[in-house]
């Protein structure tokens, strides 16, 4: 039936007929005739509630996010409990294949479009061109290099596995391949790129944190001589 | 128009994730709140150094009590009382509030009625309010900043800062009545 049609017709386009907004100015011709109403309004705070989005213009700075995961990892580092040496290694076999994995993806992506290559002249000019791109950008990466290399110095020294040793510098090695192909992009791609490696140091970093928590714990005596020296 | 539940329920699937400590959901967590949180900080405490301290001990917080969160109230409110309860209990380490909540060094009932000075509308502009609210002292600064900017009531101020709620409403008249002040003094 037409009617049919056409009331199927506003149900389903319901939204779209409510489509038009007021002007702008609606809202304060509203406000003005209610302050004359309740004789107690308030322009600053008036002012404040319209333009409160403003207030928060300022936008935390990138290294704060890397604080927050870094010292949230080392949270849920501490509340993890120790698992025993036999489940421990079969635990790290879906950590490695996330290594593995990523690995590859990093291997990938590094041979789309750049060559590699070591050269230590190069570091300066590195550095100086990530601080160009944002010096913030600066300050995450010597961040995350740094963190990383202490978690891979706890977890290679609590572990000498060489299948974990090799993996784990062939992250390193791949990274470093990443990082060295920045002055080979084109400039309007490096702050991509950048955001790129500090995304592969993340999850690096998230790696070695959650390897680092499958590792055994220290030897009893030890630990109960820690104790006992603890205790007055 | 948005229902109550509507907001209860926003980012539902992002805090499930985080309950499950998934990191990507954490992180996208983070980049919804990050800004306004922040600056809530940086109005509570001034220094931006003290802000990025007090945000990361709060969002570790938040994630490390994400399990108890059980979708009762909203997700942002929960985030925020969070972050107020972190700046409140660094300026309380700080020793900064202690005086100026002190009932002895104010009169709790009077001002509340009087009213601030005029402020002109071309003294009142974003940058200039927010220089002027920095310069009050941290127990105007922390009051005006919950009720007028935050949002939060005078019984969830009295409630927050363990005080009257005669001491908050009495502690924001007098903050506007300093901020007008400094935003008239401001050339």
């Amino acid at each position: 039936m037409p009617t049919d049609k056409l009331e199927d017709f506003i149900l389903q386009n319901r939204e779209t007929f409510d489509a038009e907004a007021p002007a702008e100015g609606v809202w304060d011709r509203i406000e003005a005739a209610l302050c004359v109403q309740e004789d107690d309004c308030d322009p600053f705070e008036s002012f404040v509630a319209k333009r409160r989005e403003d207030f928060d213009g300022t936008t935390p700075p990138p290294r704060l996010e890397g604080r927050i995961f870094a010292a949230l990892d080392e949270v849920e580092t501490a509340a993890t409990p120790q698992l025993r040496t036999v489940q421990r290694r079969r635990a790290w076999l879906p950590l490695l294949g996330i290594a593995a994995s990523l690995l590859l993806l990093l291997a990938t992506a590094f041979t789309l479009g750049n060559s590699r290559g070591y050269r230590s002249a190069e570091e300066d000019r590195l550095a100086a061109e990530i601080a160009r791109i944002d010096p913030d950008f600066a300050e995450v990466e010597s961040f995350y290099r740094s963190k990383i290399a202490d978690q891979v110095t706890a977890v290679t020294q609590a572990n000498h596995d060489p299948q974990l040793i090799e993996d784990l510098a062939a992250i390193d090695e791949a990274t470093e391949d990443i990082r060295n192909a920045l002055l080979e992009v084109p400039v309007s791609q490096r702050a991509d790129l950048v955001q790129k490696l500090i995304g592969t140091y993340r999850t690096k970093l998230d790696i070695l944190l959650r390897i680092q928590r499958q590792l055994p714990p220290p030897p009893m005596e030890e630990a109960t001589t820690q104790s006992n020296n603890n205790e007055i | 128009m948005p229902t109550a539940a509507d907001f209860r329920d926003t980012h539902r699937e992002l805090v499930l994730g985080c309950q499950r400590k998934d990191r990507n959901a954490q992180r996208a967590l983070y980049g919804h709140y990050a800004k306004p949180m922040y600056n809530l900080c940086l109005r509570m405490l001034r220094h931006s150094h003290d802000a990025e301290d007090v945000l990361q001990v709060a969002f570790v917080d938040v994630f490390s009590k994400i399990d108890t969160f059980n979708f009762e109230a909203s997700i942002s409110a929960w985030i925020k009382r969070i972050v107020v309860n972190r700046c409140i209990d660094h300026l309380k380490k700080r020793r900064l509030l202690t005086t100026d909540f002190d009932p002895d060094r104010h009169d709790i009932i009077a001002d509340t009625t009087d009213t601030a000075p005029a402020v002109s509308a071309e003294k009142m502009s974003v940058e200039r309010i927010k220089k002027a609210t920095l310069e009050l002292s941290e127990g105007y600064r922390v009051v005006l900043s919950l009720y007028l900017f935050e949002g939060y009531d005078h019984e969830e101020i009295a409630q927050i800062l363990d005080i009257s709620v005669g001491t908050s409403k009495s502690q924001y008249s007098r903050a506007k009545k300093r901020l007008a002040a400094l935003l008239n003094e401001q050339k």
